[in-house]
């Protein structure tokens, strides 16, 4: 049998397969709606399927959160699994986040952090289901998180110092007066840079993680499909493997999903607290 | 020569941070053998640590897909 009359072997055809997935993932590709799409101004608003699973991942967060209420004021005392699996969580944040990185008045500021902790778990969480995808995958759902902490921890800083007290504190005390500026330029550039590292770093952990998860996926279903296309039943055994590394892959997957809510909730508190930290 | 130049770019990009995260997690585990009692604490700042170095070497894994 000549190679010709074989076909591409698994590997040769892995990267068009993956190219097609990584297309598959683009956020600009909507779910039908190119037949009638909705004008606004010179743009088209479309749902795209990260925006779905965005809504998905909102209304599973504000579920939870009324049913873990309604538990918890319906005895002092509440038992049973889930929700002291919640009270875990929430007293997590609450004592190493808040407690930990917030040194005056954390209490103010604790549901703001709780409810980013809670969407960007959820929303991760949700992302590992076969057939679902996060939506802090794509840049766009990171970057308004990011700028939404951006904000509030600006708003927070200028609340309480004053406008130009803030823009002060930029520069600790104490230092000698011509390394001032330079010191300055340094700190405003790299309070710039914040929302857009919290932002990317959560974006590229989720959308790299999903990327491998298709590789190896796509990779299995190839060798084991090879010997249907003459490629040798060897492959077909091979493929285990290729199943092997997709488990381990999702349950490092798994540990990320956790580990990334948590930096970005660690780095929003470490931030109000330096917008609101003393002079 | 065949193949892609963006995965020269990943490999580069990848080396600082693989070094940087064993370097890590070799302190961790000199720092936990000298004082066990401090365990956690330490396992909680390496996670932190390792988490920051991987956000640079996955974002240069996922500008190389960028076409």
């Amino acid at each position: 049998m000549s190679v010709e009359a074989a076909g591409l072997s698994p590997m040769e055809r892995l990267v068009p397969e993956v190219n097609h997935y990584i297309k598959m993932l683009d956020p600009l590709s909507v779910s039908g709606s190119s037949s009638n799409p909705v004008k606004l101004g010179w743009n088209e608003l479309a749902l795209s399927t990260y925006m779905v699973f965005f809504i998905i991942a909102l209304i599973l967060v504000v579920a939870i959160v009324f049913w873990a209420k309604k538990r918890m004021t319906a005895s002092p005392v509440p038992k049973g699994r889930a929700i002291n699996a919640f009270e875990l969580l929430v007293d997590f944040v609450r004592n190493n986040i808040v407690g930990g990185c917030i040194k005056h008045d954390g209490e103010k500021y604790t549901p703001f952090i709780l409810t980013v902790f809670f969407f960007i778990l959820v929303s991760n969480v949700v992302g590992l289901i076969p057939g679902c995808k996060p939506s802090t995958g794509t840049i766009g759902a990171t970057f308004a998180l990011a700028m939404i902490v951006f904000v509030y921890f600006t708003v927070v800083g200028i609340a309480k110092k004053g406008g130009f007290g803030y823009i002060k504190a930029l520069v600790p005390r104490g230092l000698p007066k011509a390394v001032v500026p330079l010191i300055f330029v340094i700190e405003f550039a790299s309070m710039l840079l914040r929302p857009i590292t919290l932002g990317l770093r959560l974006f590229a952990n989720m959308y790299a993680g999903h990327i491998i998860l298709g590789i190896f996926a796509i990779l299995t279903e190839l060798f084991i499909l090879a010997p249907f296309e003459h490629q040798g039943v060897l492959n077909a055994v091979v493929s285990p493997v290729w199943f092997l590394l997709l488990v381990l892959m999702y349950t490092l997957e798994v540990a990320i999903a956790g580990i990334q809510a948590y930096v970005f909730t660690l780095l929003t508190a470490v931030y109000i607290d330096g917008a609101i930290g003393e002079h | 020569m065949t193949g892609s130049v963006s995965l020269i770019g990943y490999g580069l990009a990848v080396l600082g941070a693989g070094i940087g995260i064993g370097i890590a997690g070799g302190m961790t585990t000199g720092a936990m053998a000298r004082q066990p009692e401090v365990s956690s604490t330490l396992q909680t700042i390496f996670i932190l640590s390792a988490a920051f170095i991987e956000a640079l070497a996955l974002l240069g894994f996922v500008l190389c897909l960028i076409k």
